[in-house]
């Protein structure tokens, strides 16, 4: 192979992989959302050689104390538990609304009031109104096919909590997500952060 | 367990400015602008750290339309929580699980606790001396908290741990949340678990599933 040749093939990798390089960076910045799919491709999904099966965790908050839980759902892989979609095992692309009522029923048994244990994830309304109504459950939840955190972000408001949530790959990465979410749609600096594992340690 | 951390402000970087810099800064400061410089750093915002408390995980069927509980503990995990104690015990039982306790323990000489309108009883030790009992504590508390255990028929239904601050602990938070974080994990079918503030007290309350309505009682800081 001439010199010529070596340096044209070399140039068309750069070529090729210059678009791949700049893809990652940009995932990598940019805030993640759960409901438009906009997660990279994931990285490590299973243990011991084998795929795991689907869990998705949801944040509820019990309004009254501002405790926040972390409610995870695991799905059985179906229908081959050998495959799943980029190497993690698919979720269900339906949501039953059971499944986060159930989240909230594992909030409502240690709170005082069943009522007071809502969605995490807050729209704009629920500070003049805080109930579930006012409160997203999909905005609430992320699944392990598509994010390997969720975190919460709060913003506090006389005493009480109003907070959004947010998936990524990374824990920065979604506490990132959900305070730019928190944000946006309460106006206040919103310092107060957690995340968890979507999947169980 | 919330933990406040000071966000990077101006103070960290200014040990890169040039020398020049450093000066006129100080000369500033020197010059009175000491106080507003010191409000600007007490408007930076603090970050917080918000606990996120696990629930016991669910296995959904396929289908999406029932569940169960994906882990169960197992019986050493709750022994170790309770001290060695069981739901339904006589106070009799209990007391021989009380060994710093110089008398036995009968129904008919416990008081009542009063926030129930129930005939419920209670024999409390200081928190100190509940060594089996405060295992998953790291945080402080005061001097002053204790363990209620708390008996309806003659039978215990619940312990209640209420941590109480002072000078050495003005703040039994993260005290409390260190507890409250071990209880939650448990399936409600075997343990029901609750946190709460009385003032500036805390309280963590464990109760037995079959208790019925004294589950959703709650100590109002009244006198033991």
């Amino acid at each position: 192979m001439s010199t010529r040749s070596v340096r044209l093939s070399a140039c068309r990798l750069v070529v090729l992989l210059v678009p791949l390089l700049l893809a990652g960076t940009a995932s990598q910045g940019a805030p993640e959302n759960f409901n438009l799919g906009s997660y990279g491709l994931p990285s490590v999904v299973a243990r011991g050689g084998k795929p795991l099966m689907c869990t998705v965790t949801y944040l509820v908050e019990d309004d009254a104390t501002n405790e926040t839980y972390a409610a995870r759902m695991q799905f059985e892989p179906s229908p081959d538990p050998t495959v799943g979609q980029n190497g993690r095992m698919r979720c269900p692309g339906m949501m039953p609304p059971s499944v986060g009522e159930a989240a909230l029923n594992g909030c409502r048994s240690h709170a005082a009031k069943a009522a007071d244990c809502v969605f995490a994830d807050m729209k704009k309304q629920f500070p003049a109104a805080p109930s579930v109504d006012n409160t997203s459950a999909s905005g609430s939840r992320c699944s392990s096919d598509q994010a390997t955190e969720i975190a919460i972000a709060c913003a506090s408001s006389g005493g009480q909590e109003v907070c959004n949530v947010g998936c990524g790959e990374e824990p920065d990465t979604a506490v990132k997500a959900a305070r730019q979410l928190c944000e946006a749609t309460h106006g206040k600096t919103c310092n107060i952060t957690g995340w968890v594992p979507v999947e169980a340690p | 367990m919330r933990r406040m951390m000071e966000s990077p402000g101006v103070g960290s970087s200014r040990g890169n400015m040039g020398t020049g810099l450093q000066w006129l800064v100080r000369i500033a400061l020197a010059a009175g602008l000491s106080s507003a410089a010191g409000a600007a750093s007490a408007a930076q915002p603090v970050a917080v750290t918000k606990p996120i408390l696990v629930l016991p995980a669910l296995q959904w069927n396929d289908t999406a339309s029932t569940w169960k509980y994906a882990v169960l503990p197992n019986a050493g995990q709750i022994k170790a929580l309770l001290g060695g104690l069981r739901f339904g015990m006589t106070p009799e039982e209990v007391g021989q699980h009380l060994p710093e306790r110089s008398s036995a323990l009968h129904w008919d000489d416990l008081p009542n606790a009063k926030e129930y309108a129930q005939d419920v009883r209670y024999v409390w030790l200081p928190m100190q001396a509940a060594d089996s009992l405060t295992g998953p504590i790291q945080s402080c508390y005061g001097d002053s908290s204790s363990v209620y255990l708390l008996f309806f028929n003659q039978a215990l239904f619940r312990i209640s741990w209420r941590f109480l601050p002072d000078g050495k602990c003005p703040d039994v938070t993260d005290a409390a949340e260190d507890l409250y974080a071990a209880l939650v994990p448990i399936v409600p079918a075997i343990v029901i678990s609750a946190r709460y503030a009385v003032g500036s007290a805390q309280v963590v309350d464990m109760t037995a599933p079959n208790a019925g309505p004294l589950i959703s009682v709650r100590w109002r800081g009244q006198g033991r």
